[in-house]
């Protein structure tokens, strides 16, 4: 009986896909074919994910570069339902919080996910103005609409999820709420809260969509 | 036994006094035309973590001097820049401490400012007793906006 050859020479190996398995513990640790076998450490498809805060290599400013690239690739999918000021200036404001110059210590990556989030609340809730944008201690993307004593500013966190806090002028004094849950909720609690007027057309800060 | 009398030495920042704290670009609203500065983020007032940070580290205005504003300013950024590099387009939150005290007891927490102090660190204090999980999201809003009475540039202070 021969062996059976298989030629691997003209598979197209980009369409495979590699499974991982655990490989099953050893009782004779001193067995080398059943010791643990021991991967290499993996790398991350995405710069933003693997470290928040880039102090290792590679160098600081290819981070950065890559982080805001990731941003500008994701926007640009779905930059049809927005208008290009919208876009000019989400651009803008993503170089301005990965400049290098202003970078310190507690700086952040922007993650990936959070900004994924952001996209899908604006396009849901459509609001007039273009919030200014900002980055939270653990990579999460900020936005803060802001009128007169009134505002709203949100951290969009991973999976469309979201942390708002909604503050306005009470008949005494200023009210402050907090929120936190599903992105599609945040339309409807900002509407019952009576703030939707926020990110509607301003005089200062007015972006078209 | 040296730091145990530093310890019983940090005395509470008075009420009516102010604090300053530092906020990197990334925590910074800005109006989107203008640039100029809007406020601050509540996420500038969380603790870290990872570093887990028991306090928020603040410096205390009237520490250096009482009544001339832009020179507190000064030293505090001064302050700052003897531990740490600060940017020019960071900026530095005023704030009252005793509305920050007062936020905290209306969230249900037990909040004390004291002096921290030293040599290499003049001025330095710390916000004690906020949620170590920044969990508190209210309190955090509070601080950002209803006990911030002013937000500077540091390009500006150091004109």
């Amino acid at each position: 009986m021969t062996t059976p050859h298989i030629d691997t020479s003209r598979m197209p190996s980009q369409n495979w896909i590699l499974v991982v398995q655990k490989l099953l513990q050893s009782r004779d640790p001193s067995s080398p074919s059943l010791a643990p076998a021991r991967l290499p450490p993996t790398s991350s498809f995405s710069a933003s994910e693997a470290q928040v805060s880039p102090l290792s290599s590679p160098s600081l400013e290819l981070q950065l570069f890559d982080n805001a690239a990731e941003l500008k690739v994701l926007f640009s999918k779905i930059a049809m339902h927005l208008s290009p000021e919208w876009r000019a200036t989400i651009f803008e404001q993503v170089d301005a919080l990965l400049k290098l110059e202003d970078w310190e210590d507690d700086s952040s990556l922007i993650k990936i996910g959070t900004f994924s989030t952001f996209l899908r609340f604006v396009i849901y809730m459509a609001p007039d103005q273009c919030p200014s944008l900002g980055v939270g201690p653990t990579g999460h993307l900020l936005a803060a609409w802001v009128k007169g004593a009134q505002r709203i500013t949100v951290q969009f966190l991973p999976n469309d999820q979201a942390i708002a806090t909604l503050i306005k002028e009470g008949t005494r004094e200023k009210e402050t709420v907090a929120w936190r849950g599903h992105v599609v909720d945040l339309k409807l609690f900002i509407e019952r809260f009576g703030a939707a007027e926020v990110m509607s057309e301003v005089e200062s800060g007015k972006k078209e969509r | 036994v040296a730091k145990k009398n530093a310890k019983q030495k940090r005395r509470d920042v008075p009420g009516a006094d102010h604090l300053a704290r530092h906020c990197n670009s990334q925590r910074v609203i800005r109006d989107l035309i203008t640039r100029e500065i809007k406020g601050v983020w509540p996420e500038a007032f969380e603790l870290r973590v990872t570093l887990n940070e028991t306090y928020l580290s603040t410096h205390w205005m009237e520490y250096f001097l009482r009544d001339d504003i832009d020179k507190q300013f000064k030293e505090v950024v001064k302050a700052l820049r003897k531990k740490r590099e600060v940017k020019a387009n960071s900026a530095v939150a005023r704030l009252k401490a005793g509305p920050v005290v007062d936020a905290g007891t209306a969230r249900g927490h037990s909040i004390r400012i004291r002096d921290r102090s030293s040599q290499s660190n003049p001025g330095y204090a710390g916000i004690e007793g906020m949620p170590s999980d920044n969990a508190d999201r209210e309190l955090l809003a509070m601080l950002a906006n209803e006990c911030c009475v002013q937000v500077r540039g540091v390009h500006e202070i150091d004109l």
